[in-house]
Parts: C-alpha cells; structure tokens; sequence
C-alpha cells in the first residue's frame, strides 16, 4: 500500500493550514512595508548592514544640530558685524567733524557733545547682549565688558588721576588754558596713551577676556564667533572720544586744542581701518558659516538618501505582494472548505 | 469431509475480517495523530484451510524518522537563540528609526554637548547635557539588566527542559520494557512502538537525540554528541539553576550520568535542540553582548576622562562617567565585566545630586583642582567641551575579545555591537526558518509513508465487509446444505 502517490489524510489538511499561517505572517509583514515604505523589521532585514544604518542616521542627527546651532552662531555674527559696522561709520562722521573744527573758531564747543555722545554710543555698543551672553566680552559672557565712563567710575578716575599728577590741577580748572601744546603732546604720548594699553585698560575701561568664543560650525570647522572689546579699533575710538570730551578741551588754548584734535584724527582713522579689518574678518567667518551651513544641509540629504535606500521597501511591490498573499490565503480558505467534502463517507 | 473444510474456511475469514476492521478502525481512531502510525494486517493462508492474520505490521520509514528528529532539535535550538536575541535587540536596538540603539544614544548626548558647547554661559543647556548624560548612563544599565535577565530566562528554561527530559526518559523506560517484553512473547507492540516514537519526538525538541534498535526491539538513546541518555535504564540529566544572574556570572552546566554536555568544560557538547540553544544563548551570545556594553561604558569613561592640568603630571581621572572603582581609570581595552551595569554620572555635576552640571564645562568633576581645564573661571569657555566631541569621535582600541570594532571612536564600536547583534539574530531567524522548512518537509514525507488515508481505509472496510458477508454467506449455504443433507438422512 506503500507507493509515491500515497498520501496522509492529516497531510492533505494540515499542510494547507501550514501555507495559510505562513502567509498570514507575510501579510502582515507586507501590509505594514506597504504602509510605510520601509522594511517590516529593518534590524532584522539589514543584519550586519544594521550598525551603519544607525551610524548614518547618528550623522544625520548630529548635522541637523550643527544647522540649528549655526543659526544661532551666524546670530550672534550678524549682531557683533552690526555693530562693528555702526561704530565706524560714526567714527566717519566723527573724523570729518575733526577736521573741519580742527581750524575753526569754537571748535571746542562744537567737538564736545559729539565726542561724548560716541563714547557713551561706543560703551553701549560693546556692551550688547544677546541670548543671554556679552557679545564683545570675550569668553567672559557673563560680565558686561566695559565700564561706564561717568564721574566715579574706574576709567574716568584713572584719567582723572593722570590729568592730576601730570598738570597739577583737575580738568575743570581755569589754569588748562595754561597748558602748552609740547606739555599737551607728552601726556597724550605717555600717561594717557597707557590708559587704553595694557595693564591699564584690562584694569579701569575693560573686564572682556581677550580669548573669544570658538564654536562648532561643521562636523570638523571649530571657529571663533566673537569678537573683544580689546580689539585695537576698539581701543583708539575710546582714547579719542575721552580725548575730546573730557579733558578740558573748552578751555584749552587754540594751539594745544589743535594738538588734541590731530591726535585724534590719527586715532580715529587708525581705528575706522581696524573696525574695517575686524569687520572683514567676522564677514569671513560668517561667510565660513553659511557655507558650513549649506554644505551640511547637502551632506545631510546625501545620507539621508542613504538611509532611506537601506530601509526602503518600494510600496508598490508591497501592495502586489499583498494583493498575491490575499489571494493565495483565499485560495487555500476555499480548498480546504472543498477537501473537507471530498471524502468517500459522503459516498457510503 | 469437504463441507466441515467449507465451514472451516469461512470461519477463519470471518476471523481475520473481524481483525483487519479492527485494524481499520484503529488506524481511522489515529488518523489525526502525528505520531500514529498506520498498522497493517497481514493475512496469509492456511493451506487448505483458508486464511489468518500472521501479524500486524507498522508502516514506518526509520530514515526519515530520523531526519524530523533532526530537523525538530537544530530547528528548536534556532528558535531559542532568535527568541533571546530578539528581546535583547528589541529593547537597545528597536527599529533604528526611532533612535533607541547605544549609537543613537551616543549621538544624542554628543549633541546636547554640541549645543553647550555653542553656548557655554547657557545653565539650561548644561542641565540638559548633563541630563543627556544621564540618559546615556541609565540605558547603558537597563541594557545590562536587560542582557541579564535573558540569562535568567534561559537559566530557568534550562532547568524546564532539564526536569521534563527526565520525566520522558521515565516514560520511555516503561514503554520500552513493554515493547521489548512484547517483541520477545510475539505479541502486537505497534502501539507500544508509536508511543516510543512520540516520546523520542517530543525528547528530541529538547536535546538533540539519535537512536538504535536492538533486534529484540530495545531501543538504546544517545544525545547528538554521543552521551549515552538511555540504555537499559535511564540515565539521571542534572542541572543546578542559577537564579540571579549579574555580568561575569557564569552558569552551570546540565550534566548527563556527570558528565557536563554545555559550557566550556564539556568534551561532548550537545549540537542541537533546545538545551544546546539555550546553553548558547546564556553563555556565549549574551555574554559577548554584555561585553561589548561593557566596552561601551569603559569607551565612554575614557573619552570623558579628566587629564591633570596643573604640571604636576598626576594620573588621569574618570570624570562625567564613573563607576564604583573610580578614581582610578578602568584598564585600557580590556573588558571591564558588568562595567555598563555600574556606571554613573559623577554626583557632582548631577543637578539631582546637589552637582553643579557646569563643572561639565570647566572640569574638577574628581573634585581635585589639578584638573581643572577653565582655570580664569570664565563663562564662555567651551575648549573642554570642543575636546570632549572630539574625544566622542577619536578612535580608541578596544578589547578584541567583545568581537566588535576594535578599534574606533565609542560612537564606531557602539554601531559595530548594533552590527554584531542584528547579524547573530538574522542568522538564528534564516536558519530557524530553514530548519522550520526541512521540519515541514520531512514531516510530510513521513506521515506519507506512515500516516493514515481515511479513503483508502474506507475503500478497504469496504472489501472487508464483502468478505464478511460472502463468507457469511457460506456458513448458511453450507448450513442449508447439511440441513438438507440431514433431512434426507432422517
């Protein structure tokens, strides 16, 4: 009875039942890949391939940072470039003022309020913050960078001081008019140009760190995204605006004024070039960013075209694979329901 | 007298008609039964007196009886690794888009530190570096749990499949001193066979099992490696549970008559079945997981290490990341066992802890000033932070031993373990599945040659009941004939 043909009633069931189990998994497999475009259970799909595929996705995330962050770093730019910027173009204003007052007569009166209105304009600018740290104060973002120049303050007390031991008398006195332009130009040389070098400066105008922020900008770019207060331009500005406004210009004698203000013009150009060359340098950098910025966001579609070329399923081919599995688990429904009839009792 | 020769005939017909519908309805009682196979009456003649049932037969094919044996261990062996492997991989690795792997924990904390970096006066930013450190910490120790407990699970299953091999070898034994008790006095053991057959059947999902018959029928039971697991008497299988398991823990072996059949010490491993798999599962691919966790942690360690900054040349310092042999440095690329399982984020940076997460910023985390990187105390210090992505990304050597990349940055030989365990679990599922096919298949072609075709027994009571009715038929022919013999006579 034994032969090739002979087949077991239990097989004749059961292995119809076997093909419907398999394809039920596969179905619910294919109908969630038809869903989603992407591999049921991707793991187990990629196998080895599985530790680039969250490398990649690692990367991906890491640049989409990178992108967010720069935009808060080319902020940051955008601002200390604006205000570099503005404080040369009032030095501009400033540097053809001093020249036409240079000869005429009341230069003094006309100089003085200007002059003291940039200096505070110059403070005020340095001293700009934004989310939350001092833009100009060097890796010390948590201090505001240059002290007020008011009655009282170290920088004004310091000039003071100067003006004091080098004269012999305060600035408000009558007897400036007694000051020569040789006594005028040796203080300005000396005592005065110290106050806006180091130590002096780090010690009475300004507590900025000279060290800047340096940030992240691509994966491998660390650059640096701040600028100090102790930059040189910065230092002039201040020197010839203190010049002008508070040592005793109105009272000085044509001559020694005359001396004042040269110095000054040659302190105010000096600085409107190294405003513009510390503008040019942060423009780079922000160039340097953006560029960053544009070439992540490639790099970032580039492995995002990776990823998904790992992971994806084509819908297409999933939804006919379900379609064929539909079809298939019907079938083998409707023939066991017609094996269950064909059996010789129904005969008997 | 040729009629009493008639009568006699028909007799031993009705006789063997009765035996084969027996038969029949037997092997109709079985049909649905797996491990039931089809009996057989064999009829031969009595010369001159017609017919009887000379024995009953068992259609069976001993080779492909063998081939579902194998077929069911190496195929529940795989089924075993993948079930463990799966939990394992399901909760560290998931689907990698939704970012659950080491890798992708890795990342994120290397982006909460990006995003510090660019702002390091920013407290809220450094609390949520510090919290993505955390984070990183506390799943590198839920994989740990993790890992462990399937190795508590295959421990407990061991000892399941310990204590009912043990109760089938028990069966056995009566079954088979039946079968050999029947073969000797003649009589019909075909029942007995079938359930010897299940028996073996349902040992060999647990232990992969060969067997040889004797010619009085006594069957002799070997495990796949060779051990002797039933000859005369069954011989005791033992196994000790574990019931707790912690990284470096290793498990005892399951010992057949004392001699260890898993682990290192065994000179006859099982190959397959589900003791096999599991003793893999528990000893090799979990412990290799667990190592390279391990690895993971001690990489993490090292990148965030604190180097003394004052000259006075002391040694390096665990710093974000420590662990309880802090402050000494964990040894470079060796495994550190259940180092994943232990490590922390320094008390003095955590926030919850009472810490100051700008430490994260300007070092000391040790507590020792000697390390500490931002020594003018200022705001926007981010050089340690900028170092600390870089050493993220530096490569680093690691142990070998953890079968992952052994040399690369933390981030590299995390995706290589997420690598490692999704191809270990790709394998035991192809091979599973490969196994599950030839079980299939075998099992059809077996139950083809031994299982039961209702028709055919069908078609075949329907001859019986001819022959009993012709034969019926006789015995009243040959009465009516004596009868009228007898009248005549009278």
């Amino acid at each position: 009875m034994m032969s090739a043909n002979y087949i077991s009633t239990l097989m004749l069931s059961s292995s119809l039942r076997y093909s419907i189990t398999n394809n039920q998994s596969a179905l619910s497999k294919a109908s969630k890949e038809a869903t989603t475009g992407r591999f049921a259970d991707p793991g187990l799909q990629l196998g080895t391939s599985t530790g680039r595929d969250v490398g990649l996705r690692a990367e991906m995330s890491f640049m989409d940072q990178i992108v967010d962050t720069n935009e808060l770093v080319a902020g940051r730019l955008d601002m200390t470039q604006n205000r570099i910027t503005q404080l040369g173009t009032t030095a501009q204003e400033f540097l053809k003022n001093l020249i036409a007052a240079r000869d005429a007569d009341g230069g003094q009166q006309i100089l003085l309020p200007s002059a003291s209105a940039n200096l505070q304009d110059l403070i005020g600018a340095l001293n700009v913050s934004y989310n939350g740290s001092f833009l100009f104060a060097g890796l010390d973002t948590q201090n505001a960078p240059i002290a007020n120049y008011t009655a009282g303050s170290t920088s004004k007390n310091a000039v003071d001081a100067d003006f004091l031991a080098t004269f012999g008398f305060a600035q408000s006195s009558a007897n400036v008019s007694t000051i020569t332009p040789a006594q005028m130009q040796n203080f300005l040389n000396t005592s005065f140009d110290a106050q806006f070098a180091s130590p002096a400066w780090n010690a009475n105008w300004s507590s900025a760190a000279d060290q800047t922020l340096t940030s992240r900008i691509s994966t491998t770019e660390v650059v640096d995204t701040s600028v100090s207060a102790n930059q040189p331009g910065f230092r002039k500005l201040a020197a010839a605006y203190t010049m002008l406004s508070d040592l005793g210009n109105s009272s000085l004698s044509q001559a020694t004024f005359q001396t004042v203000v040269d110095r000054a013009i040659s302190l105010v150009s000096g600085a409107i070039y190294d405003l513009a060359v510390l503008g040019g340098s942060v423009g780079a950098v922000q160039q340097r960013v953006s560029a960053a910025t544009d070439k992540l966001k490639i790099q970032h579609d580039i492995l995002n075209q990776q990823v998904v070329a790992m992971e994806e399923v084509d819908p297409s081919e999933a939804s006919v694979r379900v379609n064929a599995l539909q079809n298939q688990i019907d079938t083998a429904l409707a023939l066991t329901a017609r094996l269950q009839k064909i059996s010789l009792i129904n005969y008997l | 007298m040729s009629l009493t020769a008639a009568l006699g005939s028909a007799r031993s017909s009705l006789m063997a008609a009765g035996i084969q519908s027996s038969v029949i309805s037997r092997n109709i009682a079985g049909a649905s039964e797996l491990s039931y196979s089809r009996k057989i009456a064999v009829l031969e003649n009595f010369p001159g007196n017609g017919v009887y049932v000379a024995a009953i037969q068992r259609a069976a094919s001993a080779g492909l009886y063998t081939n579902v044996l194998t077929a069911t261990s190496a195929s529940t062996k795989q089924s075993v690794i993948y079930d463990g492997l799966q939990k394992i991989a399901a909760a560290t690795v998931d689907d990698p888009e939704l970012d659950q792997s080491p890798t992708a924990q890795l990342n994120v904390l290397k982006q909460a530190l990006h995003q510090y970096a660019t702002a390091p006066d920013n407290a809220t930013l450094a609390q949520s570096a510090v919290a993505a450190a955390k984070d990183m910490a506390a799943s590198l120790n839920q994989a740990t749990t993790t890992v462990q407990s399937v190795r508590e699970g295959a421990d407990a299953d061991m000892l399941t499949a310990v204590t009912n091999i043990n109760r089938l070898l028990a069966q056995f034994d009566t079954v088979n001193t039946a079968v050999v008790k029947g073969t000797t006095t003649g009589e019909d053991v075909t029942d007995y066979l079938d359930q010897r057959d299940a028996i073996i059947s349902k040992l060999s999902q647990e232990i992969g099992v060969s067997v040889s018959i004797r010619p009085n029928g006594d069957a002799a039971l070997y495990t796949d490696s060779g051990v002797v697991l039933y000859d005369k008497s069954a011989r005791n299988v033992s196994f000790a549970p574990t019931n707790a398991y912690t990284a470096g823990i290793t498990g005892n072996a399951v010992y057949i008559d004392g001699v260890p059949v898993t682990g290192a010490s065994s000179v006859m491993p099982l190959k397959s079945g589900k003791i096999a798999g599991l003793a893999e599962l528990r000893d090799t691919a979990t412990v290799t997981y667990q190592s390279q966790l391990d690895e993971i942690a001690r990489g993490l360690i090292d990148a965030f290490r604190e180097i003394d900054q004052s000259g006075a040349a002391l040694p390096d310092v665990p710093g974000l990341f420590t662990y309880p042999g802090a402050p000494a440095m964990p040894a470079a690329a060796t495994i550190s066992v259940g180092l994943a399982g232990t490590i922390t984020v320094a008390a003095s940076v955590d926030p919850a802890s009472g810490g100051n997460p700008n430490l994260l910023r300007d070092g000391a985390i040790s507590g020792n000033v000697a390390y500490n990187y931002n020594t003018t105390g200022v705001a926007g210090f981010s050089a340690r932070l900028q170092q600390l992505i870089d050493n993220m990304d530096a490569p680093q050597p690691f142990d070998a031993a953890a079968q992952g990349k052994p040399s690369g940055s933390v981030i590299d030989f995390a995706s290589s373990s997420v690598s490692w365990i999704e191809s270990r679990r790709k394998t035991a599922d192809d091979s599973a599945q490969y196994q599950n096919t030839l079980l299939d298949r075998s099992n059809t072609a077996l139950s083809n040659v031994n299982g039961v075709n209702m028709d055919d027994e069908m078609s075949l009571m329907l001859q019986v009941e001819r022959t009993y009715s012709a034969s019926s038929k006789i015995i009243s022919a040959v009465d009516d004939m004596l009868n009228t013999l007898l009248a005549a006579v009278s």
